[in-house]
């Protein structure tokens, strides 16, 4: 029986589920070891940070670290076989995290927009690395 | 876009500031990238759209200055650069700078308001500062493209 996470409760909450698992799918890329490891490293070091940064400012805004899902088993991330599939998910996840912490940004208090817009413009780059 | 853009800041004063920030990055911008091109004509084609981009940010901010009632700083006739520019590379790294120093005014006016449309127009500047970088790393030939917190860090040649 699998079990499920439980849903985010607050933006910032659900940002974190999503880099979570942008993290798994880049961490089981670099894993492949494929002709993009290089691009999927630098990838992966980034959005530990971001992870890191995340975390830590859902601990500061006093929201329940005890539902954020641990890093999953790599061995077990489902991601495709094929490098050009990959390599479009890893980079359909980097536009999904610009899009979802541009808005998240937008609204945020200054702090947290602060972190959240560099994170969106980090992701951005990626993009442009994964072209 | 609000048209009382200093009441979007707590203080209005801080929000000036910040604006008044980038447009003396936008300035430093537009006069080093003339630099960039004397010293690596191979990234003129780069060089020339990257001007564009820096001379509509410079607009925009003017544009949200004046809305407020403040006065847009004025460029300098030249400025001191902060290391010597003397071949293609330190041409390379001094674009690359100029991109991480605007990146840092523009992440400024982001905690500086609550205004979701300068903050968007801010965090669109950001965004292109980034992956403007991301092409100076590459012409470096830099190992690492790219960085976690664009805006929040300073380049060291």
């Amino acid at each position: 029986m699998t079990t499920q996470a439980a849903p985010p409760t607050s933006v910032l909450m659900g940002l974190i589920f999503k880099a979570r698992l942008h993290v798994d799918h880049v961490a089981a890329a670099v894993a492949r070891n494929d002709e993009n490891v290089d691009r999927y490293r630098m990838i992966l070091a980034d959005r530990e940070a971001h992870m890191t940064a995340l975390l830590e400012e859902n601990a500061r805004a006093g929201g329940d670290a005890s539902v954020i899902p641990p890093a999953a088993d790599i061995a077990q991330v489902d991601i495709p076989d094929e490098a050009a599939e990959l390599l479009a998910l890893i980079r359909d996840d980097a536009g999904q995290a610009q899009t979802n912490f541009t808005d998240a940004a937008l609204s945020a208090t200054p702090y947290q927009a602060q972190l959240l817009a560099a994170i969106a413009a980090c992701v951005a780059s990626h993009r442009a690395v994964l072209a | 876009m609000s048209q009382d853009i200093a009441a979007a800041a707590p203080d209005g004063d801080t929000l000036i500031a910040a604006l008044n920030a980038a447009m003396a990055a936008e300035h430093v911008a537009l006069w080093a990238y003339g630099l960039v091109t004397a010293f690596d004509p191979d990234a003129a084609t780069d060089v020339t759209a990257f001007v564009g981009n820096h001379q509509a940010l410079r607009n925009v901010v003017a544009d949200l200055l004046v809305r407020a009632g403040a006065v847009p700083v004025s460029p300098e006739p030249a400025y001191d650069l902060p290391f010597e520019v003397t071949d293609p590379h330190s041409a390379q790294t001094l674009a690359l700078t100029i991109e991480s120093d605007c990146a840092g005014a523009w992440h400024g006016i982001i905690g500086a308001t609550t205004d979701s449309d300068i903050r968007a127009e801010a965090l669109s500047a950001l965004t292109g500062c980034s992956i403007r970088m991301v092409t100076w790393r590459r012409y470096r030939g830099d190992t690492s493209l790219t960085e976690p917190f664009p805006g929040t860090t300073t380049i060291t040649p």
